[in-house]
């Protein structure tokens, strides 16, 4: 424990790592004051997705008169104009009435126009969104009106749980492993390169408690990143945005069907997946540095490996088995929102083994470690 | 035995840095490693202490092999001062290696009086000068009270009272049983502290006490110094005129009073008689003359 405390110690009162820290915070308070800039330009969305809606239908009322006017008595063009006409009246309805605040008349309505688009889709109309999309908004769409929780905008929203979530995303996207390589990235090399190494290696210390401890601190340096990012994340949407909700349903398309899960598991879900992936990502960091023992080649050699392993999974997705493959969660989110066969934890027991497997090669090679020669 | 180092062989790829290196050290003594740059000082002490492989030979250090890391519960290395965190305070440092050490609290304390530097151990380490880094590196060393302390060029870069309390510190940790091994490039402060050196030459151990070397060189100087050379000249007792026009003279080739007496008979007055002992950087310059002159 005293190793351990001194490695934490050593990389929580870096000022490297403090100036981390206060970075992250800072970015995710600006995200956050973006968002809020952007409240208007929501609403503004929103209206603009009516108009864009009534210009289709208007084109497609032209398209099916002069239709009629070369042939009068297509039957099927008289189908279509009348279909037509039942999706513009509501939307003009719609487009007039609009407010942002009765969300709930607005989805009842759009649910009516996309139910009208899907037959109108069946008659041979045409619009520029697919029957899987309309039905998963039409599913959407009640889903909201059925928890009675208001939907929020993807990009821009300042309630808690979507802001989360919006932290979380960038987090998995990325985000996360970023934080671990700044953090982490030189845990080992630092101490080679500056030869402190050398204050370790002369004292009563087992080198294998050594990088464990190693170990150890990075993993409390990443969930410290990953709280100062959430906590901070929390605190300014709880005061200056909304309460929101974390039964916020977020569409999972499941063995091909949609169904709804709820935002707050989505989010602890999505921190397992790039916890357990930082974790494989420190692991890396430890066995390259006692080989390279140099910073920049470590990182150089850390994100080749990370991005042979998005590569071929990118590649092979369809190929290699889920459980198999350690890199599936790499910068995706895709197995927590499409579960076609497979459940969004099935690629974690490879990539937690992969990780101890790299410890124990790590291990093995720190016990031959001294100094660069 | 306190260090023991048998046929002692290392390689920097192509290099050969060690060349049969043989040292045994039985009792606690001061014992100076002494080289020109570039001769392996380093490079032993690190072999020394396990810090670098070596392709051939044995080391032990108090009687277990220096792999042994229950070997540094007895052992202490004062290195160069880059093993210093400048993110930790000096506190933190010693709380380190007095919890790896399984030592009492309260040696912190003690160790920084001794040392002088408990005012400032509370600061973070970057922001102490070279001699507080060197106190602190000392501090660490003597924490565990070793019966063997190796130092790497523990005086480079101190003041002048720096360099006292290091020595002085040195003396008394010597007087307690303790062996010291230094390399240092400060020949005077080791003609302080230890007349037991090992020169260090392209790889190669060469140890010389230097009481070996105690022959009396004296520096005479007279009142007429061409006539005195005429004098000795007639005697045929070996001397050399310095560029002072002063006598130096060995007394291990004849005795001194012959000379005195010589110089006396031929009327010459005595003004000074001056004992120059052989110390390190002397004997250096012998042995490394020819580094000297390139």
């Amino acid at each position: 424990m005293t190793l351990f405390r001194f490695e934490l110690k050593k990389l929580l009162f870096s000022k490297k790592t403090l100036a981390v820290l206060a970075v992250l915070a800072a970015f995710v308070i600006l995200l956050f004051v973006r968002n809020l800039t952007f409240q208007t330009q929501v609403e503004k969305a929103e209206r603009q997705a009516i108009d864009a809606q009534v210009r289709t239908s208007q084109a497609n009322g032209r398209a099916h008169i002069l239709l009629l006017e070369k042939d009068p008595d297509d039957e099927k063009q008289k189908e279509l104009q009348t279909v037509n006409l039942e999706i513009r009246d509501p939307l003009y309805d719609l487009a007039a009435n609009f407010s942002h605040e009765d969300w709930k008349h607005n989805l009842e309505v759009q649910n009516g126009i996309l139910e009208t688009t899907l037959t109108y889709k069946e008659l041979g109309g045409e619009s520029p969104l697919s029957v899987k999309e309309i039905e998963r908004t039409i599913a959407q769409n009640n889903e909201f009106l059925k928890r009675g929780i208001r939907p929020e905008h993807s990009a821009y929203s300042i309630a808690v749980p979507n802001f989360l979530q919006q932290i979380v995303s960038l987090w998995m996207y990325g985000g996360g492993l970023l934080l671990v390589l700044l953090l982490a990235g030189d845990t080992l090399t630092s101490e080679y390169e500056s030869q402190s190494v050398n204050l370790l290696f002369t004292q009563p210390i087992r080198k294998a408690q050594w990088l464990l401890s190693k170990l150890g601190a990075a993993c409390v340096a990443y969930v410290l990143a990953l709280f100062v990012a959430l906590i901070t994340a929390a605190a300014v949407s709880s005061l200056f945005g909304d309460k929101g909700s974390f039964r916020y349903p977020v569409l999972i398309e499941k063995d091909g069907s949609p169904a709804f899960g709820n935002l707050g598991v989505q989010l602890i879900e999505g921190i397992i997946i790039t916890s357990v992936l930082a974790l494989l990502v420190i692991s890396l960091i430890l066995l390259y540095s006692l080989y390279a023992k140099k910073t920049l080649p470590v990182l150089a050699a850390v994100l080749g490996t990370l991005g042979a392993g998005y590569g071929i999974t990118k590649l092979f997705d369809t190929s290699i088995p889920s459980w198999l493959n350690p890199f599936l969660n790499l910068f995706s989110s895709d197995l927590l929102h499409l579960q076609n066969g497979r459940t969004w934890y099935e690629a974690l027991p490879i990539t937690l083994v992969a990780a101890i497997v790299l410890v124990i090669a790590a291990i093995r090679e720190v016990r031959k470690s001294r100094l660069a020669d | 035995m306190i260090i023991q180092v048998e046929n002692l062989h290392k390689h920097y790829k192509k290099q050969h840095v060690l060349r049969g290196i043989n040292m045994t050290v039985g009792e606690p003594q001061i014992i100076a490693l002494v080289g020109p740059n570039g001769s392996g000082k380093t490079t032993l002490l690190n072999c020394m202490t396990n810090l670098l492989p070596f392709q051939e030979g044995k080391i032990e250090l108090l009687g277990k092999k220096n792999t042994d890391i229950s070997v540094f519960k007895d052992v202490s290395y004062l290195q160069d001062n880059r093993i210093l965190y400048g993110d930790l305070t000096g506190y933190d440092h010693l709380k380190f290696v007095c919890s790896i050490q399984q030592l009492p609290a309260d040696r912190i304390r003690q160790v920084t009086d001794r040392v002088g530097m408990t005012a400032y151990m509370k600061k973070r380490v970057r922001n102490y000068s070279l001699g507080m880094k060197q106190h602190l590196l000392l501090a660490m060393a003597i924490l565990n009270e070793p019966k063997l302390l190796l130092l790497d060029e523990p005086l480079n870069g101190l003041d002048p009272s720096s360099a006292i309390t290091m020595r002085n510190i040195l003396l008394e940790l010597h007087g307690e049983g303790t062996t010291i091994f230094l390399s240092s490039h400060n020949l005077d402060e080791i003609d302080r502290l230890t007349d037991t050196i090992y020169f260090m030459k392209d790889g190669e151990l060469l140890k010389e006490s230097l009481h070996d070397f105690s022959r009396n060189e004296y520096v005479i100087t007279v009142d007429e110094s061409d006539r005195a050379a005429a004098v000795l000249t007639q005697t045929g007792l070996p001397y050399t005129a310095n560029e002072d026009g002063q006598i130096e003279f060995l007394e291990t080739e004849a005795p001194l009073q012959d000379l005195l007496d010589q110089l006396k008979a031929g009327g010459l007055t005595i003004l000074r008689i001056d004992n120059r002992k052989i110390g390190a950087e002397r004997r250096y310059q012998e042995l490394f003359a020819e580094e000297n002159v390139r």
